[in-house]
């Protein structure tokens, strides 16, 4: 799995702030289905792939 | 092996670890892991703790089923960073060698296991199960889900310990010993 950071919002504006200027940030919480995907290399939160230019988010 | 290009070594990002606190069968463990690493690989790898089991690794044998906070859980599932604050129970902290917990010596008596790789898993589940039957969960086989379940029948026992695959087979003697344990009303 690739490496990435991990922060725990406990509300949902500290989550959505915590987000916003991440540009591959993914949310885990109940019911997700990601860590799985990120063991396979599926998702990759927090992993800019060379193909593509990273986000650039506006702010 | 491949030497890696610049481009390519600036992609990684830097090593980091972090340091937690898990409370694991009562006790407090401080450690430095990475974000990545799985509560089963916490528990394996760094604490030593290898009655918790790794099967498929996705979440589809229910070899590593622990405990938080009562609720089972799939290990191999999610971060051990989740579960700070939390308390886990693993298949160390059910029984010891000289005091089993009912579970345990139902799955000896009744023949629940061959090999016994799925067996912490099975009975760390089967413990969670219990507690979810007696708050009034329904399964999917449950005829009417309003009513509580009064009898928890054999169908009720498959249905409810799917998620815990045993290879050898011996699931006859593992619905024996969990109905037994549970008919026995010893279960805390």
């Amino acid at each position: 799995m690739r490496e990435f950071t991990y922060s725990r919002a406990v509300t949902l504006q500290e989550a959505l702030t915590r987000i916003a200027p991440l540009a591959n940030g993914k949310f885990l919480g109940g019911g997700t289905n990601l860590i799985d995907l990120m063991r396979e290399n599926i998702e990759r939160p927090g992993y800019r792939d060379r193909r593509y230019p990273p986000v650039v988010r506006n702010q | 092996m491949k030497e890696q290009t610049p481009s390519t070594q600036n992609r990684r990002a830097p090593s980091s670890t972090i340091q937690i606190t898990l409370e694991i069968n009562g006790a407090a463990h401080t450690l430095e892991i990475e974000p990545r690493v799985s509560l089963l690989d916490a528990l394996r790898e760094h604490l030593h703790l290898t009655g918790t089991k790794k099967g498929c690794n996705q979440g589809a044998c229910g070899a590593c089923t622990v405990l938080c906070n009562g609720d089972r859980i799939l290990s191999c599932l999610t971060l051990a960073i989740q579960y700070e604050g939390m308390e886990i129970t693993t298949i160390e902290g059910l029984g010891t060698a000289g005091e089993l917990h009912p579970l345990q010596v139902e799955f000896m008596e009744q023949d629940g296991f061959q090999c016994g790789y799925c067996t912490p898993g099975q009975i760390c589940s089967a413990v969670g199960m219990i507690r979810e039957f007696r708050n009034g969960l329904p399964s999917a086989v449950t005829k009417d889900v309003s009513a509580r379940p009064v009898e928890l029948s054999e169908e009720e026992i498959s249905e409810r310990m799917s998620g815990n695959l045993c290879r050898c087979g011996a699931y006859l003697g593992i619905r024996t010993a969990i109905r037994t344990a549970f008919q026995s009303e010893v279960i805390p």
